[in-house]
């Protein structure tokens, strides 16, 4: 076991709401272990994305601290904060996120040129292997509008670890594929998570991916509840 | 419904917003021109007559009628008379001025009471004139009372003061006519209560002749009507004047055709036909007629292009509104309402703005046409003399066919949508397809339009200028040509402009940072929706500079013109006294009068003498005479007081008049000497002027241009037809001259200093008591050639049409932006999520700039530029007077590019700022969540 690629110390977070304030977070703790895939539950409302985003350094906390990778991100500027994104993160939305005017192959390479992955034969071979990875080798030049929602999501997959980050954060992800595709999806995440050496956090309502995660961590109106 | 469509307008409130302000533009522009037009015409029409009353000092808005009531006739003819009187201002539909009524008895002799045998002797007009006392000043004595009779009887009268000195007699007199008797057979007894003097204000009421009252005695005009007319009209012989002034300033544009034809009528079929001859007014409205003519369809055509941009602008907008609105569309429709019901709530959308467009765009629109009325130059204002703007029928008009093309863009795309159900839609989303006139080549039909437009004006350039001599206006086809060039330039650009993207792409593909990146994907694939925004700003661009250059090149080449032919600052020419025999009889010499005061003059700026005789003519070997225009001048004074551009005649004009100087017997002579006639340099050629005197002289240079001289003489013949003749000139030193042709009147040419006015000129003329035969000052000329009503309606218009482009390029730019960020708000979020960072956003905007704004700002200059070189020279035939002799310069002024270009990159800035605004304040994980609904 190595170290922590995420550490969530008593994080609290706080939103102002007409008539007082609304903790959507309180007090959470949580360590991810390095190349393991964690699956986030709770039911909506519970404060998962809340968590996801405070995670990515997309939102702050109001107390608290996260570490990713090691390195504390409270007071980290915008700047850096971006620069960690691009270089250590992937991120896979619940809906569509594929930028429509690229193709599948240039999405993927997308977040390898933010990343400041020089181009060259290894970055387009990469880009190929993710994408097989994922089903869709036949498809590299399909523009997103030509695919189906599956295809998309598979492609969102694909780019968020083609940079090969040290964390994916993938926010329902399954949501809007059917049964057999979500638990493909869940699977293709475990096998990542040991193939590649990521951390995967994935949050989920559906009981019947859960079998696939190395850890749980559950959530219930912005508290820890699982063991 | 109506809840429905509330609704939906508040959540797309800036939507709304924008196709409101186009509501409002669209009603605002389409009313400014009617509006404008309209007032344009009425201060034209005020000119007019204003210019009447300037040079003939007299009242033009007036109908003068004489009769005559004769003795032992039913004595009907007053009594109608003055009924006509009554009605006519109404029948006019003028406002009254002065009703004036002069009636007088013949003359009769009197005799005094106060026996005074030389008053025996006198005959009087005993005569009333109408509102007599308020225009007189009583010198002694008082006026005539209200009864006009005194305490015994007698009818109190007033004469004048000329009278009293003619006629003899005496305040407080009373005089009686010899035979002249009153309706009951008894004496007309006069009692002289007072001497007027006519009172000197400019209410034209006095309008007789020195002298008429001289004779006059003036009675109470009611007392007169009573006694003298009515049922005892028959009984006298009575001459009746009448005058009916109207008011001038309230006759408007549109009452022309009207008060035209009625006067027409009057003096043509009515029963009055015999005593209303032509009044004057009717030469006026007749050159009011003849300029309105020349300028009203130019107006209009001139205005097509910023109407159609202004429909072009709600068509795009309303395009965007239903693009974001497909989904709803498509749902609503899948859940079962119809196309009418859809089409129905789009409709009430649709009214709503245009009715609220109109509720602010005609107080806008006539704003804007009172900022157009103050227009100089291009983009050039002067807000000392303001346009009179007032609402009219036409505006009303054109504002109902606002509202109506503004209904039909914001419905007629929602009848295309409405059709479309939710399973159309996805299809429709997955297919790209080339748009229409890419496919049809309308570009380059358009172009190949615009180039056999372009080739037939500019092989049939005299027929053009002989149209517009003859009073027509502008060959819409003209200034269509330049339109459609403009529009398939800009298409063209937008054919090629992806191309040249895609070769940019392709050079860098591995190596662009992700924010270029990212911005030329985003260019191939979406450059299309660009399309309309790029088109507008090409022809806002190009159309602006295009009418810059129209704009400026006509009134300076005009001015440019003026200036040539006129030469210095003021040439006058005085009548001189011609020395006769002792029998009476001519001997060409004249008494030279001194010219010591030109110098002296307070607004001289020194002065020269100048031979100056058109009518002179040489009688070159094998040929008839030639009519030559001969100069003598003094070429160092001369040289002091004119300019002729280098380039014009090849060589500096100093160095012309330095070879005249050189040789005291030495000519210049006009280029068509020696390219018509053959002469070369050292030729001697013997001249006359037009008295037939006639020396010779040696050719020193030639020269293709000098200050007065018309190289080409144009003339309209009475068929209509332009006449074309060379001008010849010859210029020889002023001494020579005056040794060899005997002194004859000469011209003084004097430069004046600056601000000199025409009064002061005129004023010291008078008081210097100078009699002239010429008289040109150049400031006034020069005024006149820029406040050609012409010129003026033209910028007026040109300007108006730019205000508006910008603004719609303005608003429909920020619009389309502001739209395509909305549009891409989760893909920025993506971008953002991905670690994007601000100034790569900030980048990314910068490149959408560059690619969609700037490339087609540099297009619409170039477009623009072509566009000028290769019609305003044609367009300028139509414009140039009949006089226009200097070359036609193509004139761009850079303050004018100067401030096109500010104006663009100032919305172009504002652009961006709002956009980077509206990027850094979206919240990353809100964008996102977006996208999850």
């Amino acid at each position: 076991m190595g170290k922590n690629v995420i550490e969530v110390e008593n994080v609290s977070r706080c939103f102002q709401v007409p008539g007082g304030e609304f903790w959507a977070l309180k007090g959470i703790s949580a360590a991810v272990p390095e190349s393991s895939f964690v699956i986030l539950k709770g039911r909506s409302g519970s404060g998962k994305t809340t968590l996801m985003n405070i995670i990515g350094t997309l939102d702050k906390p109001t107390k608290g601290e996260v570490k990713i990778d090691g390195e504390p991100v409270k007071n980290l500027s915008d700047y850096k904060r971006e620069e960690l994104r691009r270089k250590k993160l992937g991120f896979v939305f619940q809906s569509v996120s594929l930028i429509p005017s690229l193709n599948a192959f240039q999405n993927v390479e997308f977040s390898m040129r933010m990343a400041g992955i020089k181009p060259g034969p290894e970055r387009d071979a990469r880009i190929e292997e993710c994408l097989k990875l994922v089903g869709l080798g036949n498809r590299m030049t399909h523009m997103p509008a030509e695919m189906s929602g599956g295809e998309q999501q598979r492609v969102a997959i694909a780019r968020a670890l083609a940079h090969r980050p040290k964390l994916i954060l993938a926010d329902e992800p399954t949501a809007e594929l059917d049964s057999a595709m979500a638990a493909r999806v869940a699977q293709l995440f475990g096998e990542m998570s040991k193939k590649e050496g990521i951390t995967i956090l994935m949050t989920t309502h559906d009981v019947g991916l859960m079998g696939a995660a190395d850890y749980l961590i559950e959530l219930e109106n912005g508290e820890r509840i699982d063991a | 419904m109506l809840g429905i469509m509330l609704q939906k307008m508040w959540h797309k409130k800036w939507m709304n917003f924008s196709l409101l302000l186009g509501c409002i533009l669209l009603v605002a522009t389409a009313v400014c021109f009617p509006l404008y037009q309209d007032a344009a015409y009425n201060r034209m029409l005020q000119d007019e007559f204003n210019h009447y009353v300037a040079s003939t000092g007299t009242w033009p808005a007036q109908i003068k009628m004489t009769i005559v009531s004769r003795k032992d006739k039913t004595g009907g003819t007053i009594s109608s008379m003055e009924k006509f009187m009554n009605t006519i201002y109404s029948d006019l539909h003028v406002t009254q001025k002065d009703a004036v009524y002069y009636y007088a008895f013949s003359q009769n002799g009197i005799h005094s009471t106060m026996n005074r045998p030389d008053a025996d002797e006198l005959n009087v007009n005993l005569a009333m004139k109408s509102s007599l006392p308020e225009h007189v000043t009583m010198l002694s004595g008082e006026m005539y009372s209200e009864r006009g009779l005194t305490d015994d009887g007698e009818i109190e009268v007033v004469m004048s003061q000329s009278g009293m000195v003619k006629l003899g007699l005496l305040v407080g007199e009373t005089v009686v006519f010899d035979a002249l008797r009153a309706p009951d057979g008894s004496e007309i007894k006069m009692h002289i209560t007072g001497v007027f003097i006519e009172d000197d204000n400019a209410d034209y009421y006095w309008q007789e002749a020195d002298g008429f009252f001289d004779t006059v005695l003036l009675m109470n005009d009611n007392l007169f009507r009573e006694m003298f007319t009515g049922s005892n009209a028959g009984k006298y012989t009575i001459t009746c004047y009448y005058n009916a002034m109207f008011e001038y300033n309230d006759i408007f544009a549109d009452d022309v055709s009207y008060l035209k034809d009625r006067t027409e009528y009057y003096s043509m079929e009515s029963s009055y036909k015999s005593v209303v001859s032509t009044p004057a007014y009717m030469d006026v409205l007749q050159s009011y007629e003849n300029k309105y003519s020349r300028i009203s369809a130019t107006l209009v055509i001139l205005q097509v292009p910023v109407l159609i941009m202004l429909a072009a602008f709600l068509l795009m907008i309303s395009g965007q509104m239903y693009e974001m609105e497909r989904n709803e569309i498509s749902v609503i429709k899948s859940r079962g309402s119809s196309r009418a019901q859809i089409f129905r709530m789009y409709l009430y959308q649709a009214l709503l703005l245009n009715i609220v467009g109109a509720g602010v765009g005609v107080p806008l629109g006539m704003l804007m046409s009172k900022l157009l009325g103050s227009t100089r130059n291009f983009l050039v204002f002067d807000f000392s003399e303001t346009l009179n703007v007032r609402f009219t029928t036409t505006a009303l008009i054109y504002m109902g066919g606002a509202i109506l093309l503004g209904l039909m863009c914001l419905t007629i795309p929602a009848i295309k949508h409405s059709r479309v159900s939710i399973v159309n839609l996805k299809q429709q989303k997955a297919m790209r397809k080339k748009p229409l006139w890419e496919k049809l080549f309308i570009d380059v039909v358009l172009i190949a339009v615009a180039g056999y437009g372009f080739y037939n004006f500019k092989h049939n350039s005299d027929k053009l200028t002989e149209a517009v001599l003859n009073g027509k206006s502008l060959d819409p086809l003209l200034y269509l040509s330049s339109s459609l060039m403009i529009v398939g330039a800009g298409l063209l650009f937008l054919r090629l402009q992806p191309y040249f993207l895609k070769l940019i792409y392709n050079i860098g593909k591995r190596f662009w940072k992700p924010a270029s990146f990212v911005s030329f994907m985003e260019n191939v694939k979406n450059g299309r929706k660009q399309q309309l925004i790029m088109l507008f700003l090409i022809m806002t661009i190009s159309l602006g500079m295009y009418h810059a250059t129209v704009a400026r090149t006509i009134v300076e080449n005009a001015m440019a013109n003026t200036e040539y032919l006129d030469g210095a600052d003021l040439m006058v020419k005085e009548v001189w006294t011609e020395i006769l025999t002792r029998e009476g009889s001519p001997t060409g010499e004249y008494v030279e009068p001194s010219t010591d005061k030109y110098m002296t003059a307070p607004f001289s700026e020194g002065y020269t003498k100048v031979y100056k005789d058109d009518e002179g003519y040489i009688s070159a070997s094998g040929t008839n005479r030639i009519k030559i225009m001969l100069m003598g001048i003094h070429t160092k004074e001369f040289g002091g007081m004119t300019w002729v551009d280098m380039d014009l005649n090849g060589d500096h004009y100093y160095n012309y008049l330095n070879k005249l100087a050189g040789t005291e017997n030495g000519i210049l002579v006009s280029a068509n000497f020696r390219d018509k006639l053959g002469y070369k340099v050292g030729d001697t050629i013997s001249y006359s002027n037009s008295l037939g005197k006639s020396t010779e002289g040696v050719i020193v240079d030639f020269v293709s241009y000098f200050p007065g001289y018309s190289p080409v003489i144009r003339k309209q013949l009475s068929d209509g037809t332009l006449s074309v003749e060379e001008g010849y000139l010859v210029v020889s030193n002023f001494e020579y001259m005056r040794k060899k042709l005997g002194n004859t009147p000469y011209e003084i040419w004097m430069n004046t200093k600056d601000g000199t006015t025409e009064a002061e000129i005129y004023n010291w003329i008078k008081s210097e008591n100078i009699r002239l035969t010429k008289y040109v000052n150049k400031s006034v000329d020069l005024e006149d050639a820029e406040s050609d009503p012409l010129l003026q309606g033209t910028n007026g218009v040109l300007t108006l049409g730019f205000v508006v482009t910008i603004i719609l390029c303005g608003v429909g730019y920020l619009i389309y932006w502001i739209m395509s960020i909305r549009e891409r708000e989760l893909v920025f979020g993506v971008l953002r999520a991905s670690g994007f960072h601000k100034g790569e956003l900030f980048q990314m905007l910068i490149n959408e700039q560059i690619f969609c704004g700037l490339l087609s700002v540099l297009a619409g200059f170039g477009i623009g530029a072509l566009t000028s070189a290769m019609f305003v020279p044609i367009l300028q035939k139509a414009y140039q007077s009949i006089s226009q002799v200097l070359p036609m310069e193509l004139i761009t002024n850079p303050a004018d590019i100067q401030r096109l270009v500010l104006v663009v990159a100032g919305v172009m800035l504002i652009c961006i700022a709002v956009l980077t605004g509206m990027i850094l304040r979206m919240n990353v994980a809100k964008a996102l969540k977006l996208g999850e609904d």
